[in-house]
């Protein structure tokens, strides 16, 4: 009976080979087993890389190639040191060789030799050994293709180790430029056998590992004790195996009806070129089929077999053999619906007794499983978390979008430089969605397909809310495992602050070469200036009768009077004083522009504490009066104003200096306001002053109504000879001194901004100097 | 041209010199000229001077180690310093050096104030 029931499992099981296929324990051995092989076949390549870049291994590289340059019978042995050091901490490698090529042109082969191997070939001169290795080297050299690391299968069967072998820059040193090198491991199939083992041990199966044609690389049957099948069957069976479906991961099928096998058609390991392997491993039916009861739908289905099968019995009266049956039918029903506590009594060791434990034994794996998932699932959820904290405190603002451009990710700084919220944008097409962003689709294209990150520009952009903000642009690609570009990463960083701050040093790192070429300038034409000046005076000295030594030299001459006094006239009708006259007014007044220039650098000068507003007072009334000098226009027709905001604090300064500097913000003011009300009689003309200050500054504002200063006109205001009054009216130099005054002069700020009314304001910032305790 | 204070005239600039020169001459003073220190110095080796009248900023040996040089040879001739630096102010930086200029003057001055500071050194002696 209860045979029959294991008969009609067997053959629901059967006709369900997809599920089997996906759930078999068979098929958990082999993904098992095969994530270990692939492991060990992965290793070495990375072995190889690490190596072949290792400073040490470089090292030992070159002290052994200087030893055996210079002193051709002795070895220094470091190579061989390192490599040895190595395999004592890898011993799955079967041995460790590095060959050195060298080649007279391009077009010659490569002569290649052995420099080191370990463990020493079997037998001196390395016979068939070193000639493999040596082969091996000038293959890889003559491919390139090749030169990338890649398992070499040895020819001889059945084989012992894979072999990996790679392309070793050596560095350059004297005498070795343009050498190279091959490294080369064995990878002992030993190795993969024990794995193999492992797997067996634990599954009761026998293990089968073939290269691409099918031979047997190493089969690994299971001790006899702990499996009844005789292990010839199994092996024969599981070489039966037959049809292998490509992509299909894992293939079931059956040998004779009674052996059940498993096997992983051509594998390949991620790093490794294709090797073609196959594995497969063959199961006792009972150890391949209970194991699938896990499956939740099959278990339905067979809670339903056990159920009719437990009527029978019941029906038979054999009432003994069901209260078992029932148990087990039951933890069925609720394992299916997902109970994993349920286990059921062992009972006795008859089939029933091994059906429960089977049952038990699958129940745990299933619980284990989903412990380990559960906990996998909790690590994950965790670091995606710690994950988006960090791209979320990250000030620049971080999208991720996948191939399609689909974002993926889209942190909140993101959110603050383009006010579109995360959860509106999430899973939506970038380049559609956000309008601003489209112009970046070409871009982000040349990221996909050449896997470069491209570095853009700064750009303005317009922050949410108005106001216009710059920043940079940058776009990177997403690398997969593979190697293939999955998505782009857009990082935009804001960086208006750093703009202005650079613009702002730019500004006074020019201002402050003005300076310096202004005094260095004025310097240089005093000279010629000087010249000018003082041949005149002794011109006129020594030309006029006017002059007592002109008149004394012509008597000493031998003119008489009347002869000078013609000389004197004639002078005169030549206009000759006048045009003296004219060359010394030329020449003082280039003087006059040399020493303001002069100004430039005036530093250092005295300084006394003084409250602003007083400075502001004195200056309106040096306003007055030079204004009220003038006649031509009426101080009193501008409306003045003083505002004080808060505590002012007082500064240290040079008081005239910085009178000089108000003073020359109102005369350039009024004179803006009075041009107005020529062209529009009903101007109100108004110039407010505004003090205001903290701990660190005073600031004086000096704001008109005017028609304010152009974009193109505020960026070259404070350089000399700039002027935006007519000709005559100004030198174009109080707003540069101006400014060096209160920057250089005072280690203060000034700029212009626009007023409010839409005139010009001239802010200077001052700051403050605490008096220094105890000073008198 | 009377004989008394004779002053030496030391500017690389031939323009500055030479209307230097020709003023004092007019004004009635014996007056011997250089180009450089080294030429300077070589006159004020051979003849002792009643007033020396330097550049400060000339090519090769500057007005300063000129100036230094000078008073070694004759400390009581009086040295008026002629600059063209704003920012230099030649007295202070002299005695920094120490030595003190008697008098400096800043180019382009007026040749007046010239004659009055001469005048002022060698008390109206010497001048016709």
């Amino acid at each position: 009976m209860v045979l029959a029931s294991l008969a009609l499992m067997s053959q629901c099981t059967a006709d369900r080979e997809a599920v089997l296929r996906q759930q078999s324990e068979a098929s958990l051995v082999l993904v098992q087993m095969l994530d270990g092989i692939e492991k060990l076949l992965d290793d070495p390549s990375r072995d190889l890389l690490t190596l072949s870049r290792a400073a040490d291994f470089h090292d030992a590289i070159f002290w052994e190639r200087s030893h055996l340059e210079a002193e051709a019978t002795e070895r220094s042995g470091d190579l061989r040191r390192f490599l040895a050091g190595f395999r004592a901490k890898a011993p799955q490698y079967r041995s460790l060789a590095y060959l050195t090529a060298r080649r007279a042109s391009e077009d010659t082969p490569w002569s290649v030799t052995v420099l080191e191997c370990v463990p020493a070939p079997p037998c001196a001169g390395g016979g068939s050994f070193a000639e493999g290795l040596l082969a091996t080297g000038r293959a890889l050299l003559a491919d390139p293709r090749t030169s990338e690391i890649g398992p070499f299968l040895p020819d001889e069967r059945p084989a012992v180790s894979v072999r990996y072998a790679t392309v070793v820059e050596e560095r350059e040193g004297e005498g070795l430029r343009g050498e190279i090198g091959v490294l080369v491991v064995d990878l002992d199939l030993d190795a993969i056998a024990r794995e193999m083992d492992r797997a067996s041990r634990d599954s009761g199966a026998a293990v089968t590992l073939r290269d691409r044609d099918g031979v047997p690389l190493r089969a690994l049957e299971p001790a006899p004790a702990s499996a009844p099948v005789s292990a010839e069957r199994i092996s024969a069976s599981s070489v039966a195996l037959d049809p292998i479906r490509p992509g299909s991961p894992v293939h079931v099928g059956y040998a004779s009806g009674r052996v059940l096998g498993a096997t992983i058609p051509r594998f390949a390991p991620t790093r490794v070129r294709a090797l073609g392997w196959s594995l497969s491993l063959a199961l006792p039916p009972r150890r391949a089929h209970l194991p699938v009861l896990l499956f939740p739908g099959e278990i339905y289905l067979l809670t339903g077999a056990l159920a009719i099968v437990v009527s029978a019995v019941c029906l038979w009266g054999l009432g003994w053999a069901t209260r078992p049956l029932r148990d087990l039918a039951a933890a069925m029903g609720r394992t299916g619906e997902g109970d994993l506590r349920t286990e059921v009594d062992e009972g006795a060791d008859d089939e029933i007794g091994r059906l429960a434990r089977s049952f038990n034994h699958m129940v745990r794996a299933l619980r284990e499983s989903r412990a380990e998932l559960a906990s996998q699932l909790e690590e994950s959820l965790r670091l995606k978390t710690t994950l988006e904290n960090v791209i979320d405190s990250t000030p620049s603002a971080v999208v991720v979008v996948d191939r399609h451009g689909h974002v993926l990710q889209w942190n909140e700084a993101a959110e603050r430089q383009t006010g579109r919220k995360r959860a509106a944008v999430l899973g939506t097409s970038l380049f559609t969605e956000v309008a601003e962003l489209a112009r970046y689709r070409a871009s982000f294209e040349r990221v996909l397909h050449e896997g470069v990150p491209i570095q853009g520009a700064r750009e303005p952009y317009t922050i949410p809310g108005g106001e216009t903000g710059i920043r940079r642009l940058s776009l990177f690609p997403v690398m997969s495992a593979t190697g293939e570009v999955s998505g782009v990463v857009l990082s935009s960083e804001d960086v208006t602050q750093e703009e202005r701050i650079e613009r702002m040093m730019v500004h006074a790192e020019k201002m402050a070469m003005i300076g310096r070429l202004a005094a260095n300038m004025a310097h240089e034409i005093k000279n010629p200036l000087a010249g000018i000046l003082w041949n005149l005076h002794n011109l006129e000295r020594r030309l006029h009768p006017a002059s007592p030594v002109a008149h004394g030299r012509m008597l000493e001459a031998g003119l008489g009077p009347e002869a000078i006094e013609r000389f004197a006239r004639f002078l005169d009708a030549q206009k000759i004083p006048h045009y003296v006259a004219v060359i010394r007014e030329c020449g003082l007044r280039a003087d006059g522009i040399v020493k303001t220039l002069g100004d430039f650098s005036a530093r250092g000068e005295k300084q006394v504490e003084a409250d602003p507003r007083t400075l502001i007072e004195s200056t309106l009334m040096l306003a007055r009066a030079a204004f009220d000098l003038e006649k031509r226009n009426d101080f009193r027709d501008i409306d003045l104003a003083v505002e004080v905001d808060g505590e002012i604090p007082r500064i240290h300064c040079n008081v005239q200096r910085i009178e000089q500097v108000l003073l020359n913000l109102v005369n350039n003011a009024a004179q803006a306001l009075f041009n107005r009300r020529q062209d529009e009689p009903s101007f109100a003309p108004r110039i407010t002053f505004r003090v205001r200050g903290d701990d660190e500054h005073a600031r004086i504002e000096v704001e008109d109504n005017g028609s304010g200063i152009s974009p193109e006109a505020r960026e070259h205001i404070f350089e000399p000879f700039f002027t935006t009054k007519e000709v005559g009216e100004g030198t174009g130099l109080g707003l540069s001194i101006s400014y060096l005054i209160v920057t250089e002069g005072h280690g203060g700020r000034m700029w212009v901004e626009d007023g409010a009314s839409g005139g010009a304001r001239f802010v200077i910032e001052l700051p403050v100097r605490h008096a220094v305790e105890g000073a008198a | 041209m009377s004989e008394g204070a004779r002053i030496l005239v030391v500017d690389d600039e031939r323009a500055v010199r030479e209307a230097v020169v020709d003023f004092l001459e007019d004004e009635g003073y014996g007056v011997a000229s250089a180009a450089c220190g080294a030429d300077a110095l070589e006159l004020a080796r051979a003849e002792r001077f009643a007033l020396c009248i330097l550049d400060l900023r000339m090519p090769g040996m500057s007005g300063t180690e000129l100036a230094l040089e000078l008073r070694a040879l004759a400390p009581s001739t009086p040295l008026l310093i002629i600059t063209g630096s704003p920012d230099f102010v030649p007295g202070k930086s002299l005695r920094a050096v120490g030595i003190g200029a008697d008098d400096t003057l800043v180019k382009p001055y007026e040749l007046a104030t010239l004659a009055e500071k001469v005048r002022h050194r060698l008390g109206g002696e010497g001048a016709s």
